[in-house]
């Protein structure tokens, strides 16, 4: 049965707007963070987990549209999602790696990649499931990305 | 279909550049101050670029002082827990929407209030409600704050009235911010 929700907090932003200043992703990080809880360490951990969503909004997101991100806590659990519309030219290579993602698991990728030339838009990602047990969910729909990261929280938020 | 109010020139002609919503408002009004920071000093630069003669000073504190006051506002009406904030611009306005969820007993008298101050000067209600707060110490809910926006602003100010539910409705506080520019 799924927990009832105690909190929801849903950002949207214009993603051109939100491109021009790489700092946009740190102080929106933050302040999400924040807002969700009184706890260090979880306020730690949902900053350092929104700031790769919000990343991935710096990097992949399309021009004049809108993302939105929403994080909704939960006694045991803290979910994020992340609707993002995306640059056309990067539709294919990251619906490839999300898809290698799925058939090789996140350790694998993650190792790959530390070891590898070149780190993807989306090492964030399985630096979360890796180290942080995260479980990621996604779904590609008329352009649009749409992530849902579910984060195991161990502690009452 | 949903019942509408409108009071003001309530504007639709514009897209938020960022919006906030929170499911929960009794922890947020807390947080008005925290909120009203994060806003101006993200869309400081956007303001800055756009209008290079607008000081950050003014892009910044007057962005902030408007999302403060309406969201101190907005609490006073709050009942459901939801509470959002949408900030967007034109050629020589800020544009904010705050929205909150409330019974319609509650929006019912905020509707009356809204409306009379629209219809009246707003310094001279300033004078009239500093007066009041001399002789009764207590004006909680007077709209000063809004009052304060458009008599030192210049803000123009808008509102709507939506039926969600049965006896609940979603207030929209529309503030038109004229840039010092």
């Amino acid at each position: 049965m799924q927990e009832r929700a105690d909190l929801s907090i849903q950002l949207r932003c214009q993603i051109e707007q939100f491109r021009s200043d790489w700092q946009h992703c740190a102080t929106s990080s933050n302040f999400l963070a924040d807002s969700s809880s009184e706890e260090p360490y979880l306020r730690n951990l949902l900053s350092s987990a929104l700031n790769e969503l919000l990343e991935l909004v710096f990097k992949l997101g399309s021009g004049a549209e809108q993302a939105a991100l929403q994080l909704t806590r939960r006694a045991h659990w803290v979910e994020l999602s992340l609707n993002l519309p995306l640059a056309s030219c990067d539709e294919a290579p990251v619906l490839a790696e999300l898809e290698s993602l799925g058939r090789n698991g996140p350790e694998r990728l993650y190792l790959d990649q530390l070891g590898g030339e070149r780190l993807s838009p989306l090492f964030g990602l399985l630096q979360l499931m890796s180290d942080f047990g995260a479980q990621l969910k996604w779904r590609m729909e008329d352009g649009v990305l749409r992530l849902h990261v579910g984060l195991p929280v161990g502690v009452s938020a | 279909m949903s019942a509408s109010t409108l009071l003001g020139a309530f504007r639709r002609d514009w897209a938020a550049s960022l919006s906030v919503r929170f499911s929960a408002a009794p922890r947020a009004w807390k947080e008005a101050d925290r909120i009203s920071r994060y806003l101006s000093g993200y869309l400081r630069g956007a303001l800055t670029d756009r209008h290079p003669e607008l000081t950050v000073r003014h892009a910044t504190a007057d962005l902030s002082y408007a999302v403060n006051e309406l969201l101190e506002n907005a609490v006073k009406y709050v009942d459901g827990g939801e509470l959002g904030i949408e900030v967007g611009f034109d050629a020589r306005h800020v544009l904010l929407n705050q929205s909150t969820l409330s019974n319609a007993a509650a929006a019912k008298r905020y509707q009356q209030r809204m409306s009379a101050m629209l219809n009246s000067d707003p310094t001279e209600l300033i004078v009239r409600m500093v007066e009041l707060r001399v002789e009764l110490g207590n004006t909680e809910g007077s709209g000063l704050g809004l009052l304060s926006l458009m008599a030192d602003y210049g803000a123009e100010l808008a509102f709507e009235f939506k039926t969600v539910a049965p006896g609940m409705q979603r207030i929209t506080t529309q503030a038109h911010l004229p840039l010092r520019i």
